[in-house]
């Protein structure tokens, strides 16, 4: 149905020392003749015939240029030779170069620097988000109520529902796998030390950090990360605003108190989910978890669990800030940065959750 | 060779929304012939060079490319071979940002053209070549370019398939004075040894005379006049003398201040 290009593709008939070309040496009808073309190119200069020559576009005549070796083909219509003579030019004046190619060595130390870039970035975030930190000390008042407002809303309140679910399948995870063993020993009554302790010191905050590295950690970096490509960081600067105070700092205020109080959610969410299952599997219902848990779980395995939470918090933004401002704009880079800020999260706030099992397991918490 | 005109626009009506843009839009480009699309902000020029590109279906009207009838029933597959014979050039550039320069160039060529890859990255150097850009800025990233050289750079992949009928959204703007005339030039250049149909929406006098044949002035939805850029200056029409008018006394004030 779509009108045809040409009637006729290119050709290229070989006579001796004589090339001979016709038909539309266009750009979406030459690969009829260019694997032959290329093949001839080696043995240029060839002597050009093309009078038989219906169409011609800059592509067909830099074909031309190249079996011709830059001379003209003899009976050749007079109107394409402006342009035979055009691509040549072109072609002479900027010599077809090799890119430079990257040796391995120098691949190699990219790829050992990158690392100690982004630790870098990271350092410096810190100690700037610090500083600020101690500027919004002396003069409360500078705190950016409306932003740190907004982020609480949005990585705190609006993650409620996947964080309960979430926390909530776990708990009952958990407490069917001890549960099979426990039923094995009949210490059924211990699932709730079980399920209780490894909740609030590991799972919940884990569980919890995980969920908010991939929804804020991720939105912090894409969100700074499009500023910078606009340049609105730049513009805040001229205007003699620190980016580090508006944007920054209310994002890591934001989840340094977002992060405990999801962390609480999640604990009880997961003990929801936990009873459930203990109650069906083990016959260990709510009764014995409510009179149990304040028994033999001491209250400082809670704080432990939402102390920790506040570190990760802290990591998770800081990581998710230092990506975004480190990022170049471009759509690329936004893409490879929110990856490495999630990626970067997860890895710091397990390397910490292993310091702190060390730290507490010494201080006999 | 007697062919179709490249395009056709009869009755086009555009709308955003509750917004209409074109209401009845009637144009003609001849083959070979280079046209500005002017009108004041928001007269619908880029939206219009949308509908022409094919990006954006009209909500009334015929829309003739080369003279194929094109309806926005037709699937996506139907519209590539007018596609391939069609360039468009985005106001920043819109090159891809994870591909070099030589990259962008090769990508619709190595797509479309079914070439062996040693010349499909043959002749996307010769446009690179082409269009004024050193050697050196293949290997580059578009971040690595400026402003100039993105243009370039987008006017080279635009021209990678060698098409018919070449598009440009404000190709000049953002550029200095000595930039915009060397993109001009090239675009003078290009036009006549390529052959090509230009088409350009355009604010800057200076293209407008030396670059377009004809200018289409775009209002109240409708193209109120068609004319040689100095025959259009000389218009009556009010809104049309007003725009001439307030860009000439800017010129002025510019070269003035400056």
């Amino acid at each position: 149905m779509s009108a045809p290009l040409s009637p006729s593709p290119a050709t290229l008939r070989v006579s001796g020392e004589t090339l001979h070309l016709g038909g539309d040496w266009i750009t979406l009808r030459l690969s009829a003749v260019a694997d032959e073309a290329l093949a001839l190119v080696p043995q240029a200069p060839w002597h050009l015939e093309a009078s038989d020559l219906t169409r011609l576009d800059s592509n067909g005549a830099r074909l031309i240029g190249l079996l011709g070796g830059g001379r003209a083909p003899d009976g050749l219509d007079a109107r394409w030779q402006p342009l035979l003579t055009l691509v040549q030019e072109a072609v002479d004046e900027a010599p077809a170069r090799p890119l430079p190619r990257q040796g391995f060595l120098h691949r190699l130390g990219e790829r050992v620097l990158a690392p100690l870039a982004s630790l870098r970035s990271l350092l410096t975030i810190l100690g700037q988000l610090l500083l600020a930190l101690v500027a919004l000390l002396r003069d409360p008042r500078r705190l950016r109520w409306r932003e740190t407002l907004n982020v609480l809303t949005a990585s705190g309140a609006m993650a409620v529902p996947i964080i309960a679910l979430l926390a909530f399948l776990l708990g009952g995870v958990l407490a069917y796998q001890g549960g099979i063993q426990l039923r094995t020993f009949g210490a059924n009554i211990f699932i709730v030390e079980l399920v209780t302790l490894t909740l609030f010191r590991e799972f919940g905050p884990l569980i919890t950090a995980i969920i908010v590295a991939g929804r804020s950690g991720a939105a912090f970096t894409a969100e700074l990360a499009t500023m910078r490509g606009n340049r609105e960081i730049d513009a805040l600067m001229t205007l003699g605003l620190s980016p580090v105070e508006r944007l920054l700092l209310p994002k890591w205020l934001g989840l340094v108190i977002a992060m405990p109080l999801l962390t609480a959610l999640a604990n009880a969410a997961g003990l929801v989910g936990a009873i459930l299952v203990a109650d069906g599997l083990l016959g260990v219902g709510f009764e014995t978890f409510y009179r149990r848990v304040p028994e033999v779980v001491a209250a400082h395995h809670f704080w432990v669990g939402i102390g920790k939470s506040v570190v990760f918090g802290m990591v998770i933004a800081l990581v998710g800030c230092s990506e975004g401002m480190r990022a170049r704009g471009d759509a690329e880079s936004i893409g490879r940065n929110t990856t490495s800020s999630v990626v970067q999260s997860i890895f710091w706030v397990i390397v910490l959750d292993a310091l702190f099992s060390i730290l507490f397991n010494e201080l006999g918490w | 060779m007697d062919e179709p005109a490249p395009i056709r626009l009869s009755g086009i009506e555009t709308r955003f929304g509750a917004t209409q843009v074109h209401r009845g839009v009637d144009l003609e480009v001849r083959r070979g012939e280079a046209l500005g699309l002017v009108g004041g902000s928001g007269s619908g020029k880029s939206v219009l060079l949308s509908v022409i590109s094919l990006l954006k279906a009209p909500s009334a009207g015929e829309l003739a490319l080369f003279g194929e009838r094109l309806d926005s029933a037709m699937d996506e597959a139907a519209l590539i071979p007018v596609r391939r014979r069609i360039g468009v050039m985005f106001q920043q550039g819109a090159l891809f940002s994870s591909l070099t320069v030589l990259e962008n160039v090769m990508l619709p060529l190595s797509e479309h053209s079914g070439l062996p890859a040693p010349l499909v990255e043959e002749f996307a150097r010769l446009k690179i070549a082409l269009v004024g850009l050193p050697a050196a800025a293949a290997g580059r990233y578009p971040r690595e370019l400026s402003g100039g050289m993105l243009k370039r750079a987008g006017v080279a992949r635009a021209l990678a398939l060698d098409p018919e009928l070449l598009l440009l959204d404000e190709p000049s703007a953002g550029l200095d004075p000595v930039s915009a005339a060397e993109l001009d030039a090239l675009l003078n250049t290009l036009r006549h040894a390529l052959g090509l149909t230009l088409v350009l929406v355009t604010h800057d006098l200076d293209s407008l005379f030396t670059v377009t044949d004809r200018v289409a002035y775009l209002g109240q939805g409708r193209v109120l006049a068609v004319a040689p850029a100095t025959e259009l200056s000389e218009s009556r029409e009010p809104e049309i003398a007003r725009y001439f008018g307030n860009a000439r006394a800017a010129r002025f004030r510019d070269s003035g201040g400056a």
